[in-house]
């Protein structure tokens, strides 16, 4: 066979599996999303942490556990604050969960503020770690965004060692998409994507 | 079988695989090459290249004499557009207010249009020259659209937009999309720099490499996709909770 033929064939396969990947992203694209979701059902715990971001949700989520008796208390990890919570233009992360969980009918008494200054999930998982060395056979529900359960659960697996068994992920919804369609929504492609960036760097280990 | 029909394929198969392995053998070679120059180019181009390829997402665009300013987003926003105000107080200050989320519609915190008249007001920007565009837009596009409507209102306006840097080039390309080009000619785009990073330093904080993340992200899906097409749908957190009630109540009984 000559070089040429040698180009087109593979130019020929190589456009084929495009176009295959292409027809069939309704049965490809939602399994990366479910793959990134490793929750589990919620079960009895003594706290539930609610991991910073998505304000709209996750908190919800901490709340609902709460009042269903599933969990006694709500940690929350204390976040570097953003220039717009330094101007005082919104609240802190940790503020405005507490709001949420106050509105949400959970007594102020029952949430408590992890020390620390975390900006990154390793950042939370420490908080965790810390609170876990004064509270050793606590049993912790960790609540975030779907997508973003099986990071979490690597980062929390590193950096808690032994006591990673103590800790298990509740995974809450998004408002706008979900796994089945993420790649229609703009807030899902930029989620999912993201996730697996972070993913990639996490494991590379930068 | 005569004689010419079986010899000729094995009179060609040594010659196709001798060209076959030299071409694996190249590739292979080209690959190798690659593998060992492309983390070297990087390492010795990245203060160059870096600061370029932040540099696509950024749109500021020189304007001359505006008469109102959108205020859109980006640090240090409420300040600038004071500023602008002071510097000319026949300008007027735009507001577009987003479709409330979960947390406004809770009263949890104020809303957009709240917070801002309340910063500009800190600031010394009278209530009269804030002007709120009616209506509540739940993305980009549905902002241009209810700008598209208001500038065929406002003939004569000249409109300055402030927003994120990261997200400046995309705003430009969304306004592009919806408005004539004449209107269009009409805008102006100032992306506004995170004081803690810009296009020049992103990648050596977190904040400024999630932002070009986001940025370049949602950059190519506008270009691939345009507007997302989906009803957002909405999760209830009511529904949620009655659910798990439901579930410890099983559980119990």
């Amino acid at each position: 066979m000559s070089r040429r033929r040698w180009c087109f064939l593979v130019l020929a396969v190589a456009a084929a599996v495009l176009v295959g990947v292409y027809m069939s992203r309704g049965y490809l694209l939602p399994p990366m999303a479910y793959w990134l979701d490793v929750g589990g059902p919620p079960r009895r715990a003594d706290y539930v942490m609610v991991l910073p971001g998505d304000a709209n949700v996750r908190p919800f989520v901490a709340a609902a556990l709460v009042k269903a008796g599933l969990a006694g208390r709500v940690l929350v990890p204390k976040t570097e604050s953003a220039p717009e919570v330094d101007d005082g233009i919104y609240p802190s992360s940790d503020e405005l969960i507490g709001r949420v969980l106050v509105h949400r009918g959970v007594p102020p008494e029952k949430i408590l503020i992890l020390s620390g200054s975390s900006n990154s999930t390793c950042g939370d998982a420490r908080a965790l770690a810390d609170f876990l060395e004064s509270s050793p056979g606590a049993r912790v529900l960790v609540v975030t965004n779907h997508y973003h359960t099986r990071r979490a659960r690597w980062i929390f697996a590193r950096v808690l060692k032994d006591r990673a068994g103590q800790v298990s992920f509740v995974s809450a919804p998004t408002d706008g998409f979900r796994p089945d369609n993420w790649w229609r929504v703009e807030e899902g492609f930029l989620a999912v994507i993201s996730e697996y960036l972070k993913l990639a760097r996490f494991i590379v280990g930068i | 079988m005569s004689a010419s029909q079986s010899t000729a394929p094995h009179g060609k198969a040594p010659c196709v695989r001798r060209l076959g392995w030299r071409l694996i053998w190249r590739a292979a070679m080209v690959a190798v090459v690659l593998a060992a120059a492309v983390p070297v180019a990087a390492w010795l181009a990245y203060p160059y290249v870096l600061p370029v390829t932040g540099g696509l997402l950024v749109v500021d665009e020189p304007c001359g004499d505006f008469s109102h300013v959108l205020l859109a987003g980006g640090d240090h926003r409420f300040d600038i557009a004071a500023e602008l105000y002071r510097e000319n107080s026949s300008r007027r200050l735009v507001l577009i207010e987003p479709y409330p989320n979960r947390l406004v519609r809770n009263g949890i915190i104020p809303s957009f249009e709240n917070i801002c008249r309340c910063e500009l007001k800190a600031r010394g920007v009278p209530s009269e020259a804030v002007e709120l565009i009616p209506g509540e837009v739940c993305n980009a596009w549905a902002a241009a659209r209810l700008l598209r409507q208001w500038i065929s209102d406002h003939p004569n306006a000249r409109l300055l937009v402030l927003c994120n840097r990261f997200a400046s080039r995309r705003q430009r390309s969304v306004l592009d999309a919806v408005l004539g080009p004449e209107d269009a000619a009409r805008v102006f785009i100032r992306g506004l720099p995170d004081r803690r990073y810009d296009e020049t330093n992103w990648w050596q904080s977190r904040c400024g490499a999630r932002q070009f993340v986001f940025g370049s992200l949602a950059l190519a899906y506008q270009w691939c996709r345009g507007e997302s097409r989906e009803d957002p749908q909405q999760w209830s957190p009511d529904d949620y909770e009655r659910m798990l009630c439901r579930m410890v109540g099983d559980a119990s009984s």
